[in-house]
């Protein structure tokens, strides 16, 4: 599958994923709007975001694939789950300082467990309701792309 | 009696002591006198024999007479011819003269002969001959006195002997009676009875004591014995009816007694066959054990010999052919004083226990899995519904949104994006339904003819098969199975459906089915020459709204279904594939059934 590209020149570069095209379309929209420019690259499953951060397979070009300064990562994946991608981007010393914020609909205390425990930056849990969907992304933006300072 | 007689013998021996000293005595003295008489008369007679005056001599021989006791006296001349003599007339004549001095006592008489001596010339002899009668009375004197002493002695003793013989004999010869009875009957309970301050009574008091003493002891003993007895009998009869099996062991761990339940689990008919053996004789290890660790006869010696307590609760015990059990057991040290002398060792077949122990733990694993799956299976769904109402509710706040900017493009995508959410849901709600009635079969499963549920199958594809140019192998002959039909045409439909659709890019796509028979299942696979699977993927696939590629259509349920269905029926389904566009082939078996028995257990044991 091809990864769409959303965003304008120069901006904060997101990998999204998530399996859910509504969704995702819901992140992109939230985020478009964003007084902080961003660029995000939508995967839908989590072999495609290992591939994207590895840049290999469909995503060997490298231009194409430049790292991300965050990752917005669903837990419920097709071929490898969110937790096994999670777990693989925090034990690989070129990738583990990316902040990694997981997005999911499950409020399940495994699933922030197994989050917290390969070493997400945060855990989101999907608003059932538009305004709080926008809200979530707007805070979102303003915290992980403006106030915190990540290594770049 | 004895008294008596040694009374009487007393007294005659005594007498007869008195007497023949008396005599002797007697005999002695008359012999001196008449020796010293003879020796006068011979001295006087010189002169009658020298002057031959046979008249003198006469005189003088009559002065004899004054010594009655003299019967006879006569001298001879040295011829030896009588030359006077003086008898009484009881005597007789004189006898033949001897030349000396010469003296002999007959019964009634004395003789004495002396001869008459002048200036040491002999002139003639004398003799003079004595008559006993005196010392004879005298004798007889003595006799009567002692049988008279002896009677008076007989009459006196008599009276006494008998009084003692009632007072000391009797109660003594009584007593003698009794030790007889005792020794030969060992009867203790005789009382003798005699009341009396005497040394008898307190005899008669303390053998009473003694019989009384053995006695009471005889009947203490007689009661130890029977409650040993009792107590022997009642440890027999325990020993003999525990279940556990009991084993004894010296301080080699010899075998020195085993219970029958003992004897029995390790395979021996008689507690002979072990007792005296040592552990790791009667209880072999089979050949092929050599090697354990430190297999239970081992243990047990080891903890025998140290004195240790042991309790073991996951090994096993040998029995005579070679053959294993596996056993709980304990083994506690016997001590004397500080002493180890062995050790008794107790043990069960824990067979059965174990195997419900290994059934338990199944059961448990199985309900551990169920509801892991149970509660994935809720996740899933609560998730699976989540997702597309927070589509439907946040897109309709978008279109609130768009409608108010009037972006009319907006506005359908919107809309498109609500519909698409409010379907999926649909279709997630219509899988989860059907997924749920796999569990709720009702019918008895039957016979299904595999050849016509693939056939309908491939009619119901009919479309989609010529549509895609898909060539469809199917083996000759199918077999019969046991099961429900219209699952099995469900599971079959999802499979073949899987591999049209994942092979639709082929140019050639080719789909195999197949059942091929194992020993206890029947294995039904599907082939196909599609995209195929990574290694990774095989597994996931079949769990629920499990998608490799969102891209295609559907739920994810499908093969979520098929894996339910079969083991629903007792089989197992799985998936292989050499990779990515290698193809892949899913497979399913279903248990053979050894009799229409077992067919009615077939959905209980997968009842969900």
């Amino acid at each position: 599958m091809t990864a769409a590209v959303y965003g304008k020149t120069k901006p904060i570069k997101i990998l999204l994923v998530e399996d859910n095209p509504s969704h995702a379309k819901l992140v992109v929209r939230g985020l478009a709007n964003h007084k902080i420019e961003n660029e995000i690259t939508h995967v839908s499953d989590g072999e495609q975001a290992l591939d994207y951060l590895y840049q290999r397979g469909n995503f060997a070009e490298k231009t194409n694939s430049p790292q991300p300064q965050l990752v917005l990562l669903d837990l419920r994946l097709p071929k490898i789950d969110g937790i096994e991608v999670l777990k693989q981007v925090k034990s690989d010393r070129n990738l583990k300082h990316i902040p990694v914020v997981v997005l999911t609909t499950s409020e399940r205390r495994d699933d922030l467990a197994a989050a917290y425990l390969n070493y997400a930056n945060s855990y989101l849990v999907k608003p059932t309701n538009l305004d709080g969907f926008k809200e979530l992304l707007y805070e979102l933006g303003i915290y992980w792309l403006a106030c915190n300072r990540g290594y770049h | 009696m004895a008294i008596m007689s040694t009374a009487v013998l007393s007294i005659l021996l005594v007498a007869v002591m008195l007497i023949l000293l008396d005599r002797n005595i007697a005999k002695h003295t008359m012999l001196e006198q008449t020796k010293s008489i003879a020796r006068i008369i011979a001295d006087r007679s010189t002169a009658t024999l020298v002057f031959n005056d046979p008249q003198s001599a006469a005189e003088m021989l009559g002065a004899l007479k004054q010594e009655p006791s003299i019967v006879a006296a006569c001298i001879y001349k040295a011829d030896y011819k009588p030359f006077a003599v003086y008898k009484l007339q009881s005597a007789d004549n004189c006898p033949q003269a001897k030349e000396t001095d010469y003296h002999e006592f007959t019964p009634y008489r004395l003789l004495v002969f002396a001869p008459v001596i002048l200036e040491g010339e002999t002139i003639g002899f004398l003799h003079i001959e004595v008559s006993l009668d005196k010392l004879n009375n005298r004798l007889i004197q003595f006799i009567l006195v002692t049988i008279g002493i002896v009677g008076i002695v007989v009459i006196l003793v008599y009276p006494l002997a008998v009084q003692q013989q009632r007072f000391v004999a009797n109660p003594i010869l009584k007593l003698a009676e009794v030790a007889d009875d005792v020794t030969k009957n060992g009867n203790y309970t005789v009382n003798l009875n005699y009341q009396s301050k005497d040394e008898i009574g307190v005899l008669y008091a303390a053998v009473n004591e003694m019989l009384y003493q053995i006695n009471e002891r005889e009947k203490a003993r007689d009661l130890a014995e029977q409650s040993r007895r009792q107590f022997e009998e009642l440890n027999r009869l325990l020993l003999a009816s525990t279940a556990e099996a009991i084993l004894g062991l010296d301080h080699n761990a010899v075998c020195t007694f085993a219970n029958p339940a003992c004897t029995k689990m390790l395979g021996y008919t008689n507690a002979s066959d072990i007792v005296g053996k040592k552990v790791s004789e009667f209880m072999r290890l089979p050949d092929t054990m050599d090697s354990a660790p430190e297999p239970a006869p081992a243990k047990i010696y080891n903890a025998c010999k140290k004195g240790e307590k042991i309790h073991v609760d996951d090994d096993f015990f040998y029995r005579n052919d070679g053959s294993a059990f596996p056993v709980e057991y304990w083994s506690h040290p016997i001590t004397k004083g500080n002493d180890i002398v062995g050790a008794v060792v107790t043990f069960l077949n824990v067979e059965a226990r174990k195997q419900f122990e290994q059934q338990r733990e199944a059961l448990i694993k199985e309900l551990e899995l169920k509801n892991a799956e149970l509660e994935s299976f809720t996740y899933t769904v609560s998730h699976d519904l989540k997702s597309p109402l927070i589509t439907i509710r946040s897109f309709a706040g978008l279109l609130k949104d768009d409608i108010n900017t009037g972006d009319k493009s907006a506005i359908e995508e919107d809309v498109d994006e609500i519909y698409f959410a409010a379907e999926k849901m649909q279709d997630l709600l219509d899988d989860l339904l059907e997924l749920s009635r796999v569990g709720r079969i009702t019918h008895e499963p039957g016979e299904v003819d595999l050849n016509q549920v693939v056939s309908e199958v491939i009619a119901v594809l009919k479309t989609k098969i010529t549509g895609n140019n898909v060539r469809i192998e199917i083996q000759d002959k199918l077999p019969t199975v046991t099961g429900d039909f219209a699952r099995l045409f469900e599971v079959i439909l999802n499979l073949v459906e899987n591999a049209i659709k994942y092979t639709s890019n082929r140019t050639i796509p080719v789909v195999k089915i197949r059942c091929d028979q194992r020993d206890s299942e029947y294995v039904v696979s599907v082939k196909d020459n599609g995209i195929g699977i990574q290694q990774p993927y095989l597994e996931k696939i079949f769990g629920l709204f499990e998608r490799l590629d969102v891209s295609q259509e559907g739920t994810g349920i499908g093969l979520a279904l098929v894996k339910r269905i079969v083991e629903f029926h007792g089989g197992r389904a799985w998936a292989e594939s050499e990779g990515l566009d290698h193809g892949s082939t899913f497979y399913f078996a279903l248990p053979k059934l050894e009799n229409s028995n077992d067919r009615g257990s077939l959905w209980k044991n997968q009842a969900h």
